[in-house]
């Protein structure tokens, strides 16, 4: 939401002048940055909403998408994109990436200049960190399979239990979802928003799993580290071989951990279980930077304008622990060819060169696309688009930095 | 004059088709374009910060902006 602030001014000179503006909550794009996992339910999507509004001091209300992501879905399944629409309901403006400074213009255009522009040094937004009731980077971060896919994963709810205060994220090598054999990855994250931590005086999370008929698990009983510190937040990972899984099938984890909330004061056991659909979740977003020693968090490494911005950067060493990770010295380069494959769910390309040979690529989740001459996404790729693009070699596969395509 | 207008049937057999799968991924599922300039805003209920449902046919009547996003 680096937006939010140019979005903020164009509020304030034309909300008055009649024009309605609304942010539309969706499901995360980046989930596990600054910790926040995705909602289960409704109510943990407006707990999201509520949180939106008191980090980003925005002042533009907030619309909530449904569960099912069904609005969008109808609008184009992209994380930032922005529409004006007409009084009538008909869609006058549709932009793949909010641009602030084009839709000023577009409003102008619509109903009329502002005399005195609002600017962002007119507003006092108030922005404030987000939670964290206790220590961090405490346990190291494990090493995701590469080019995992987030999987569908839903909680068995009972009536009056508790809250899901640990989210399971499981992801899969693209192997395990056709049949074969690889790494699949659960991760149980505390959610920030219910303000509790991991009780490390008691025994550490437990995770039984019942694989599906036929399958076969490295391992069906894990437990998580034992951790010195009395309370941290960390997630608790883990990574196991599977093999004969078949698409679609489900796997089912039972849970059983201590957490504490401090600021209401208790401390409780909590047993609970999650199934886990092996087939991929379109709407689960993309951990990057987290246990993933290639890719940076940290924005501050995209430099400049331009799709081949300046000089590539300094080879940087890798930390296992995940912490200040950055990606290691690699091979790489500038290509061109021809998009055969589009995988937007995996975030993958598949590129034919003019020898007619076929390379498949990860695209960074802070990769620029600029597409006929605008900043695009995945989504907006085609078979068949001819493509330029920067690229370097990470634990992941070749990874796509920069790309261009017309 | 008959072949001009079976050279534009087939024509239009040929490219139209094309372009009609130029969004889609030959063995991959495609994502929903978005909505056409042009085109109604889709009739899907949404909710309101509280909770309460929101159907996006209540913005009829003034211009609307409609930005995505969240957290993270």
């Amino acid at each position: 939401m680096r937006k939010v602030p140019g979005l903020e001014t164009i509020y304030r000179d034309y909300a008055p002048r009649g024009v309605q503006f609304y942010y539309v909550y969706k499901s995360l794009a980046h989930p596990e940055h600054n910790g926040y996992v995705q909602p289960f339910t409704l109510a943990e999507r407006l707990m999201h909403v509520a949180e939106a509004e008191r980090t980003i001091g925005s002042e533009i209300p907030w619309l909530c998408d449904t569960m099912a992501n069904d609005l969008k879905h109808a609008m184009g399944d992209a994380p930032n994109s922005e529409f004006v629409i007409d009084p009538e309901g008909r869609v006058l403006v549709n932009r793949t990436w909010s641009n602030p400074e084009q839709l000023r213009k577009d409003l102008e255009e619509l109903i009329g200049p502002v005399e005195n522009p609002t600017t962002v040094a007119d507003l006092d937004m108030k922005t404030l960190p987000p939670p964290q009731p206790a220590a961090k980077g405490v346990v190291p971060r494990v090493e995701r399979p590469k080019g995992g896919v987030a999987l569908r994963v839903e909680p068995v709810v009972h009536d009056g239990g508790e809250p899901f205060y640990v989210k399971l994220r499981a992801e899969a090598e693209r192997s395990v979802l056709g049949g074969e054999s690889g790494k699949f990855y659960l991760g149980f994250h505390l959610d920030p928003l219910y303000h509790v931590h991991w009780n490390n005086l008691t025994p550490p999370i437990r995770v039984t799993l019942t694989p599906p008929e036929k399958a076969r698990f490295s391992e069906t009983t894990l437990h998580g580290p034992k951790v010195e510190v009395e309370g941290d937040v960390d997630p608790r990972e883990f990574v196991i071989d599977v093999a004969d899984v078949e698409p679609g099938q489900t796997l089912r984890a039972a849970v059983s951990y201590f957490a504490c909330n401090d600021e209401e004061g208790w401390c409780k056991p909590v047993s609970q279980e999650y199934v886990v659909r092996l087939e991929a979740d379109r709407d689960g977003g993309w951990a990057r930077g987290v246990g993933r020693p290639d890719l940076a968090a940290d924005r501050s490494t995209r430099r400049g304008s331009g799709v081949f911005p300046g000089r590539p950067g300094k080879p940087m060493a890798t930390n296992p622990a995940g912490k200040d990770s950055r990606p290691p010295a690699a091979d790489g380069g500038r290509e061109m060819g021809r998009v055969a494959r589009v995988d937007a769910e995996t975030n993958s390309l598949t590129v034919r060169t003019r020898d007619g040979a076929e390379q498949e690529y990860q695209v960074s989740g802070d990769a620029m696309l600029r597409i006929n001459r605008r900043i695009g996404n995945i989504n907006d790729l085609s078979s068949g688009d001819r493509i330029r693009f920067q690229w370097r070699s990470s634990p992941d596969g070749r990874l796509i930095l920069r790309l261009m395509a017309r | 004059m008959r072949s001009v207008f079976f050279l534009t049937l087939v024509f239009f057999g040929v490219v139209a088709p094309a372009f009609a799968q130029r969004g889609d991924l030959p063995g991959k599922r495609n994502f929903a374009a978005k909505p056409a300039v042009g085109e109604m805003l889709p009739d899907v209920a949404v909710y309101d910060a509280a909770g309460k449902e929101f159907p996006l046919r209540s913005l009829r009547g003034k211009h609307a902006v409609l930005v995505f996003g969240c957290l993270t």
